[in-house]
């Protein structure tokens, strides 16, 4: 007999709009995951992003057989954040403790098996953004955007492009807009210059930038959103 | 930075780095689409720090070849009564420097201050802002001499002062007699060793071609309108066959 999150997990599995659902809605114990393990603040986000998408790929792998999700989801997330610690240590040439306690972890790999798990998990992770990859290109090309554009258009300050990301929100969580652009696929840069009072300039010339984020707030990107600011939770 | 492979193009990938940046970095040899990557931070290339740093030296020279240029004397102007000016003009005919050349003249630089000013408007402050007017009496003399590295503003200069120190000290004094000389820098020189101005110093000269026994430095005090008193009296004396040496050393007054 499954129980409810149980389902929606299930749900989830073949809809990604649900996945992404259940990433917001668990991003505490993923903060809570992240926090746990040593790092600094310089890495957070990344390691945030990480965690994110290691409760994705829980979800997607997720067998009711397996027992509890909320355990088994916590696993996945540590092993993967311990992965990501043990790269970055090698690439900086030092040995860092994990987890104040790492012993879980011993248990519950022997050294081949982690060799083998993680490649696979790698592979699979790759596919699920590779599949959201593809589908976010032919979204933008509707829009006429490419992904070479965006590395010129994009704003350079964080603070220019957290602006932004707020935009792109203010369009998705208004109905009226929200409609509008699908309908159109047209910015309503004048109700957004006046509800941020901003100059229609400035939205004009991020404008490209600001349509990417709705696209991706608006269509099944869950895994690529891990990697928008965290305080987006459309 | 952690990022995602958007794009595979050539040496180059697109990646979007945590916090939703696009950047366009080269991609690493196994990278593929959708790999979570670590892109190192972007830094400055060696090449962009050479031009940076040649930017600086450049910004550098020339702020320091400005200043250079700004401070640089190309004029020098002296305003003789009997207190004695000398402005230092550079060659955006800008006053850079003021010089009193006797406790008279302290006085009125510090009432008037001048400096970075046009000489044309300097000198029209100083003659009309009240400070000379004591020394300015009914049949005064005032000297005005230029002495200028470029000859060919020499004219300029004596038309434009004379046009700019007339306009400010003629309404107010009709009857003063004002001259306008251009000096060489050797007249300068020799006028400095003695502590005058070249305007004092030529018309000492001048004394001293009428009386060759005197010794300049006992007028060096003098007003210009003294000084010419004492040539036109031993001129007078010349003519007249006497000795007017003593006569001249014994009348001249502040």
């Amino acid at each position: 007999m499954l129980n409810d999150l149980q389902s929606r997990i299930l749900d989830a599995q073949n809809n990604r709009g649900e996945a992404n659902r259940l990433v917001t809605e668990y991003l505490p114990l993923i903060k809570r995951q992240v926090s746990a393990a040593k790092s600094d603040a310089a890495d957070y986000d990344d390691m945030l992003s990480i965690g994110m998408l290691a409760f994705l790929d829980a979800i997607y792998k997720y067998d009711p057989k397996r027992g509890a999700f909320i355990p088994y989801a916590t696993l996945v997330i540590k092993n993967r954040l311990i992965d990501e610690y043990r790269k970055n240590s090698r690439a900086a040439g030092r040995v860092i403790p994990l987890f104040p306690d790492d012993s879980a972890e011993k248990t519950v790999r022997s050294a081949d098996e982690t060799v083998s798990i993680r490649a696979y998990q790698a592979d699979q992770e790759r596919q699920m953004l590779a599949e959201e990859i593809d589908q976010l290109n032919n979204d933008l090309e509707r829009h006429g955007i490419s992904f070479q554009e965006l590395t010129r258009i994009c704003p350079k300050r964080a603070r220019s492009r957290k602006q932004c990301t707020d935009l792109a929100q203010a369009v998705v969580g208004d109905e009226k807009l929200r409609a509008d652009f699908i309908r159109n696929s047209r910015l309503p840069q004048t109700a957004l210059a006046e509800r941020f009072k901003l100059s229609p300039k400035t939205i004009e010339k991020h404008r490209k930038y600001i349509v990417t984020i709705i696209v991706m707030m608006l269509g099944d990107y869950p895994a690529i959103r891990t990697f928008l600011p965290k305080e987006v939770d459309a | 930075m952690k990022g995602i492979v958007f794009r595979i193009g050539g040496a180059n990938a697109v990646v979007m780095l945590t916090g939703g940046n696009f950047v366009n970095t080269r991609a690493k040899s196994g990278w593929q689409v959708g790999d979570v990557v670590t892109v190192s931070r972007q830094t400055r290339s060696r090449k962009m720090w050479a031009v940076l740093a040649a930017c600086f030296a450049l910004a550098i020279s020339l702020g320091f070849g400005g200043y250079t240029l700004y401070y640089s004397q190309e004029t020098l102007v002296s305003i003789d009564v009997n207190p004695s000016i000398e402005l230092g003009i550079n060659r955006f005919d800008r006053v850079i420097s003021v010089t009193a050349r006797n406790p008279e003249a302290g006085r009125i630089i510090n009432a008037a201050p001048v400096k970075n000013m046009k000489y044309t408007d300097a000198v029209a402050a100083l003659v009309s802002g009240g400070g000379l007017d004591p020394y300015l009496a009914s049949d005064a003399f005032m000297l005005f001499t230029v002495q200028t590295k470029n000859a060919d503003k020499q004219e300029a200069l004596l038309s434009n002062l004379q046009e700019a120190a007339d306009a400010a000290v003629l309404p107010h004094h009709q009857n003063l007699n004002t001259e306008y000389y251009a000096v060489d820098a050797q007249t300068v020189s020799n006028a400095h060793r003695h502590g005058m101005t070249a305007g004092k110093y030529s018309i000492l000269m001048e004394l001293q071609q009428v009386a060759p026994e005197i010794d300049i430095s006992e007028y060096s005090h003098c007003s210009i309108d003294e000084i010419k008193g004492q040539i036109e009296m031993h001129a007078e004396n010349g003519k007249h066959g006497r000795n007017s040496g003593g006569a001249g050393h014994g009348n001249a007054h502040h």
